[in-house]
């Protein structure tokens, strides 16, 4: 059974079949929509003249395109799971007790709400299909818009409502745009993609209130807003998990090893629910990306049917902001050494992060998708570059690496 | 060319740089056409997975990748070595004459 009807619900379920497994696959989903893919969601699907297909309109048709009859998967969709009981391998739905012989967990994670927005008109989210579709009309009528927090969704919701007409002001507490995840360096140019694209970026200004049509800033500044669109994170979905024999981290996700599989027998975890530990990088990781949720079930899935594999990817995402592409591949920290590739004031730049040894850490592009795809490979062999010609944009990337 | 040939001249040979896919359009087909291992292949641009251009991909072992998701394909078969895409994209027969690049879209090779 394999509970979360995501990318890697429906991307283990393939990888069980193509692995031969030739025994009863159930999959359950909590949404009532047929599987679908998310990125879409903060692009295309928010712009579309017509509703989104999945959602029964005749626009971008974001479901995956797998013929679950065919696969003899039994979708169980609009079914959310509510406990499990690891040590009597049942796990209780609305529908009453499913017991399973191999459970994988694919539940995903659920955006953070602003603390006294629930309910509130006007206040959205957006992570699933429902929540795009939300959105739609308030795109279509050009209201005016306020984005909470300066984040990858953020980015990529400004960029749409400005393509749709919106005023949209973001505002954010940090004093930059992604200040957790990438350094000054990077966003100081990412400030003069907002404002090129229109979009009003306050930084530095955490939010105090939302009213009815405004939010309320911590400087004590009034924002009118149509609509609120909230960015903030996303948390591990795991709380139905609580007392079932899993392990849960501080971070709410489930603890699997470096095979996927959870504290619990017969129970793996694979995509945004679960964080597992890296040797390559020497910590224990959480990934909220598309990719992982991609590359995980296949070891999952190799796993549970006796495999031995371990689980290590290079971390992989993209972003389309701002008529740009971003993409980050490998995981970096403030001990790396940044190597900038090209000017971040111009329209196509990388940067590196090199280990103190000379081994590419990680690597960020803006425009320069054959940059990416020769770092990905260079980290996954952790390969060392020469400073030197990585920070040359007219030298391949691979041409950077020591010949091994 | 002749009613019944449907190659179509692309580019010249010298033009195209090793591993370094090339894109152009065929009888208004979008297709990439890639120098690798000696030999010069054409395959449809669009990944099967989604709509990008292969052509901004990086060559290697005679696959092409998909930059944005990293599907890759055999430029031989057209058939999909790597994840996330499960359909074949189509690949065209090539004809070197001289220095010119011929390619058919008419039929798939």
């Amino acid at each position: 059974m394999i509970v979360g009807a995501g990318m890697a619900g429906v991307q283990t379920a393939m990888a069980l079949r193509e692995l031969g497994w030739r025994e009863d696959i159930t999959l359950l989903g909590d949404e009532p929509h047929p599987p679908y893919d998310r990125p879409p969601l903060s692009k295309a699907v928010l712009l579309d003249a017509a509703a989104p297909a999945g959602a029964g309109g005749a626009g971008v048709d974001v479901r995956f395109d797998v013929d679950f009859d065919a696969l003899g998967v039994d979708l169980r969709l609009g079914l959310r799971a509510q406990a499990l009981h690891a040590a009597d391998r049942i796990v209780v739905t609305e529908a009453g007790p499913l017991p399973y012989d191999h459970l994988v967990l694919a539940t995903g994670a659920y955006p953070v709400a602003l603390p006294g927005t629930a309910g509130l008109p006007g206040v959205h989210l957006l992570r699933t299909l429902d929540d795009a579709a939300a959105l739609r009309p308030v795109l279509d009528s050009r209201q005016q818009v306020v984005v909470v927090g300066a984040g990858w969704i953020g980015a990529e919701f400004a960029t749409a409502a400005r393509q749709a007409g919106c005023e949209v002001t973001v505002v954010e507490a940090a004093d930059r745009p992604l200040s957790g995840v990438l350094p000054e360096v990077v966003t100081t140019p990412m400030r003069g993609w907002y404002a090129e694209a229109g979009v009003d970026l306050r930084t530095g200004t955490p939010v105090s209130a939302v009213e009815p049509g405004a939010v309320v800033l911590a400087d004590g500044s009034r924002l009118a807003a149509g609509a609120v669109v909230v960015g903030v994170g996303a948390r591990p979905a795991t709380g139905w998990l609580a007392g079932s024999g899993v392990e849960l981290g501080e971070d709410g996700a489930v603890v699997a090893d470096d095979r996927l599989r959870t504290t619990a027998p017969g129970v793996f975890a694979v995509g945004d629910c679960a964080s597992f530990p890296s040797a390559r990088y020497g910590e224990r990781m959480l990934i909220h990306h598309w990719d992982n949720a991609l590359q995980g079930p296949r070891t999952a899935a190799a796993n549970l049917l006796g495999g031995d594999e371990r689980y290590d990817p290079v971390p992989y995402f993209w972003s389309e902001q701002f008529g740009r592409f971003v993409q980050y591949a490998g995981h970096h920290t403030d001990a790396d050494t940044l190597v900038l590739r090209g000017d971040p004031d111009s329209a196509a730049w990388s940067v590196c992060w090199l280990r103190a040894d000379g081994v590419l850490a990680a690597v960020l592009v803006v425009d320069r998708p054959r940059d990416l795809a020769q770092a990905r490979k260079l980290i996954a062999r952790s390969a060392a570059v020469d400073p030197a010609l990585a920070a040359d944009p007219t030298v391949p990337l691979a041409a950077a690496a020591a010949r091994a | 060319m002749t009613a019944t040939d449907s190659y179509v001249r692309v580019c010249a040979l010298g033009d195209l740089v090793e591993d370094t896919p090339q894109r152009v359009e065929v009888d208004g087909v979008p297709v990439s056409v890639v120098r690798t291992a000696g030999d010069v292949f054409a395959i449809n641009d669009i990944c099967s997975h989604a709509n990008v251009s292969l052509s901004e991909g990086e060559v290697e072992d005679c696959q092409i990748e998909c930059w944005l998701h990293g599907s890759s394909f055999d430029l031989r078969t057209g058939k999909p070595s790597g994840l996330p895409a499960t359909r074949p994209v189509p690949v065209y027969p090539v004809k070197i004459v001289g220095d010119d690049v011929l390619v058919s879209v008419t039929q798939e090779s």
